[in-house]
């Protein structure tokens, strides 16, 4: 199963069943299919997913590929049995589903220290309450210091991130510092221009480009090695 | 430069990685993790099972969650349902039993009854206070 598909819409929130006036109309994986996906991966597509998960890591509250790849599964599982989660349509190839789905949640970790909050509960819960409502009856029971704790957390965190995130993008412009085609490449992506209008400012052809875009997707998975596991 | 466009910048460059590893063939990817040294099928074999593992731990997950639901008992009389002297009175044998729970409330004279009903409920999601008992 190569991986030529991809979709750049990132994968829509968790949805849950019923709520999709459209749903009607696509035909949705069953646990059992999405079981049986995963024993058709090869091991190339494996590779692929864990390298996928790694470039999807940065600016995410994930530390891990593997991570990631857990949290993709378990949601597609959840979905595929009528819960909230993310829906595998059949008409989708599993590696390109799964890519865009672990996109999504990368995207959607971003400052989720709510979410924690609320996965720490579904431990702590006393049975008969569910996470929400033994986390609403905390929150409530302290609401005044914690609505400032929250915003701080949730400031700190985003500072963090914000932190993270420009540190990523010196690491990077300071390792393909010395490879002039891909400097080319990186502004060109940071500014938005089309790979014509890239070629043109640098004078590459499109076969340096390519070359150039393979490059540097192999320099990323060096860069951040202890990331990338 | 803005967080919003370190963002940005960010995520478009991870696009175009992921966009190159898609379009690579799967024999360009066997070459890359040869010349990296790596173990393909010992990596793949651990990422199989950790899938594997994911999906079946979220079936029993949701084994549980429904077996739960049937044994659910009847439903537990409401905190809208109780009057807030009921209320006042669990509140205050909760206390008694654990002597630490009452150093954030105090007496409870001055409270609300908005306080004494909010209180209920997190020592009932402390399970300081079974809701099933009592209730009348």
């Amino acid at each position: 199963m190569e991986g030529s598909v991809i979709v750049h819409e990132e994968e829509e929130a968790d949805v849950c069943s019923g709520v999709d006036p459209h749903e009607d109309e696509v035909d949705f994986a069953t646990t059992a299919e999405v079981r049986e996906a995963i024993e058709l991966l090869s091991s190339v597509d494996l590779r692929r997913l864990r390298m996928a998960a790694a470039h999807c890591l940065a600016g995410s509250d994930y530390a891990k590929s593997d991570d990631l790849i857990n949290e993709a599964t378990r949601r597609t599982m959840d979905a595929a049995e009528g819960l909230k989660g993310r829906r595998w349509p059949r008409s989708v190839p599993f590696m390109a589903y799964m890519v865009n789905t672990m996109k999504g949640l990368a995207s959607d970790s971003r400052g989720s220290a709510k979410r924690r909050d609320t996965q720490s509960m579904e431990v702590l819960a006393p049975e008969g309450f569910s996470a929400e409502e033994a986390l609403g009856a905390l929150l409530q029971r302290g609401r005044r210091q914690t609505g400032l704790d929250t915003a701080l957390v949730d400031r700190q965190e985003a500072e963090e991130i914000a932190s993270a995130e420009e540190r990523d993008l010196a690491a990077i412009d300071a390792h393909f510092a010395s490879d002039e085609q891909i400097q080319y490449l990186i502004m060109g992506l940071k500014d938005g221009m089309k790979p014509a209008e890239v070629l043109d400012v640098s004078g590459m052809t499109q076969t340096q480009y390519d070359t150039a875009k393979r490059r540097f997707r192999r320099g990323l998975d060096k860069l951040f090695p202890g990331r990338r596991k | 430069m803005s967080p919003s466009k370190h963002r940005a910048e960010i995520l478009a460059l991870r696009d175009a990685a992921l966009e190159d590893l898609m379009a690579t063939s799967d024999e360009e990817l066997l070459r890359e993790a040869t010349a990296d040294g790596d173990d393909v099928e010992a990596q793949a074999d651990a990422l199989r099972t950790t899938m594997r593992n994911a999906a079946a731990a979220t079936l029993r997950e949701h084994a549980a969650a429904k077996a739960r639901q049937q044994t659910k008992p009847a439903a537990r009389p409401g905190i809208a349902q109780l009057s807030i002297e009921v209320i006042k009175r669990l509140v205050e044998q909760a206390f008694q039993q654990d002597q630490s729970l009452g150093l954030a409330f105090r007496s409870g004279k001055r409270q609300s009854d908005e306080d004494w009903r909010s209180l209920y409920a997190d020592l009932v999601a402390l399970r300081k206070i079974d809701p099933d008992a009592n209730a009348d």
